[in-house]
């Protein structure tokens, strides 16, 4: 049935613009831009907002002639909000005699950010930038392209990046001062490890006074997301204390490896975690130094994976068994939701002496606190065995005898599933 | 009470609060004053039409109002379609010719929730549909060259879900 033209004619096109915002899949997105030239802007700016452009040496040629094109009429470069550039060859590859003369070994197609992402322009509303796979090879030409094409970015995704120095990763970031939202992964300085090879305090402690010179960090972060090594984990906290700027940080990822790089994320907490909602321990080895204890308003909080051992096992490995416990007694938020914990369990050791080794009595007895009584679910994810699992839990929710009340409540907030690695 | 007098002369009258979730009428309000008695006319919407408004009002009546600086586009939840609260879907399971009538009417009357109501509607009869239906159902006629459709196919192949 089709409408009738005195009243398709009255349709105002910001109807139509509206009733196209609220669609979200792609097929019918890419079918309301061929339906007319009225609605191919709104209908490309949709399709955009949920989907990811991802330029690779593969396709650089192609966009950048979408690029040119843009100049002059219309195209989709100037709606993507979400980039993500990888960088791909090297101009360092070794080079070799061959019957037609010198070559590069292996890779001709060279997509290098000194090279081509000054030639990024027109992507105005680009929010969102992953950009990838630098291996010390960019300079400040990749940072002035940056500053002068991606100024309005407000997330930042730095993704396997071996960066030259602390310096480098300062010039990068410099390029976005709308930035809310930073996640590393895989992001190395010094062309490796930031305090790798040096073997004394006093040139470390050298090393660390450098805070002195580097930036502050963005004002208005809310999200930092960090899946680096220790010796980075370390510098960014430090860094980020160092300059005393009270963030707005609302979301936190990072892993929890020594003392040291504990105390400096303690430090951070105790500095800027009070409006912190979700935190995510990734890499949990260490929770010695940890203090959850200023984040007064966590809603989630996820633990994981930590590996269990044995009771078998050494001193440090069966740090993991009370791995959780630890960290939660530290927690004083009286907002907490959802808690995650992930478990892994190895097909190589006795799974019973595994699950048996985790710290149910210690995780049982900081759950039935008065703080954790509105934990909505307490999702106890495992990388299998789930039934075992759910055993030893009953086990130890039985044992509970000068609380027996509190039993179907605890029950009913712990729930054991399958974890899938994402 | 406010008196509303439509296209048709027909005339409404209604509470205040009721009539206020129209912010065009509550603006009128504002400025003719508190005891006026006169009728406020709405010469673009019809009886028929205005009196499922005022029912969608009625219901609604008592709601805090979207703030009118309310940046929505970020809003995630605004964008599924199928969140449609059970009485507004039985609200606006209306004839077509009817469901465009009050997003006319929600539009002119500054009545933001209805409008996303309607939208939201119409956005779930999109769905899934190409372009030549799409046009069919709303009378559109296709204004792109052969090469113009090319071209948008060609750049529509970058899109890929985040």
């Amino acid at each position: 049935m089709s409408l009738r033209p005195e009243l398709s004619d009255l349709l105002p096109t910001e109807i139509y613009e509206h009733i196209i915002s609220f669609l979200y899949h792609p097929f019918t997105l890419k079918s309301c831009s061929l339906t007319c030239k009225a609605w191919l802007r709104p209908s490309w700016k949709a399709l955009f907002e949920l989907c990811t452009i991802r330029i690779h040496r593969k396709n650089i040629d192609a966009f950048l002639e979408f690029v040119e094109l843009d100049a002059r009429t219309l195209t989709f470069i100037r709606l993507i909000q979400h980039l993500h550039v990888e960088q791909g060859g090297s101009k360092r590859l070794p080079m070799s005699e061959s019957q037609w003369g010198l070559q590069e070994l292996g890779d001709y197609e060279i997509f290098q950010f000194d090279d081509f992402l000054h030639r990024f322009v027109g992507l105005t509303a680009v929010r969102t930038l992953k950009l990838g796979w630098v291996r010390c090879d960019t300079t400040e030409l990749t940072s002035a392209a940056l500053r002068s094409n991606f100024a309005r970015v407000t997330a930042l995704d730095l993704d396997s990046m071996i960066l030259s120095s602390p310096e480098h990763f300062f010039d990068i970031l410099g390029a976005f001062p709308l930035l809310s939202s930073l996640s590393l992964s895989g992001v190395l300085f010094n062309g490796g490890r930031l305090y790798d090879g040096l073997d004394n305090w006093e040139e470390l402690d050298a090393r660390r006074t450098e805070l002195k010179s580097t930036p502050p960090p963005p004002s208005n972060l809310r999200e930092l997301h960090a899946n680096v090594t220790e010796d980075v984990t370390e510098f960014l906290f430090s860094w980020i204390t160092y300059h005393d700027i009270s963030l707005p940080m609302r979301s936190l990822a990072c892993g929890l490896f020594s003392e040291s790089s504990n105390a400096a994320l303690s430090k951070f907490l105790a500095h800027s975690g009070s409006a912190l909602e979700d935190i995510m321990i990734r890499d949990a080895h260490e929770s010695t130094n940890l203090d959850l204890s200023p984040c007064i308003n966590i809603h989630t909080l996820e633990i994981g994976c930590i590996h269990l051992q044995s009771s078998n096992g050494d001193q440090r490995e069966r740090s993991s068994e009370i791995f959780v416990t630890d960290v939660l007694q530290t927690v004083t938020s009286q907002k907490v939701e959802y808690i995650k914990i992930i478990l892994a369990i190895s097909d190589y050791e006795d799974v019973d002496d595994q699950i048996y080794a985790f710290d149910w009595n210690g995780l049982m007895s900081i759950l039935r606190r008065s703080q954790f009584k509105d934990v909505d679910l307490v999702e106890i994810l495992v990388s299998g065995y789930e039934t075992a699992v759910e055993r030893v839990i009953s086990e130890y929710l039985l044992d509970l005898s000068d609380n027996a009340e509190q039993r179907p409540a605890l029950r009913a907030q712990l729930h054991v599933t399958k974890w899938a690695r994402s | 009470m406010i008196v509303l007098k439509t296209s048709d002369n027909e005339t409404f009258t209604v509470e205040r609060d009721v009539a206020e979730r129209s912010v065009l009428i509550k603006n009128m309000l504002d400025d003719i004053g508190e005891n006026s008695e006169q009728a406020i006319p709405l010469p673009n919407v019809n009886s028929s039409v205005l009196k499922k408004v005022l029912e969608y009002c009625e219901h609604h009546r008592g709601e805090p109002l979207p703030a009118a600086d309310a940046d929505t586009s970020q809003d995630d939840t605004r964008k599924r379609t199928t969140d449609i609260s059970e009485w507004d879907q039985k609200f606006i399971t209306v004839d077509q010719e009817m469901l465009f009538e009050i997003i006319l009417a929600a539009n002119y009357l500054d009545i933001k929730s209805l409008l996303d109501v309607g939208c939201k509607t119409v956005a779930n009869m999109i769905k899934g549909k190409t372009p030549e239906e799409i046009r069919k159902l709303f009378n559109i006629v296709n204004d792109f060259t052969p090469e113009e459709e090319a071209q948008i196919k060609k750049e529509n192949e970058w899109a890929e879900d985040r």
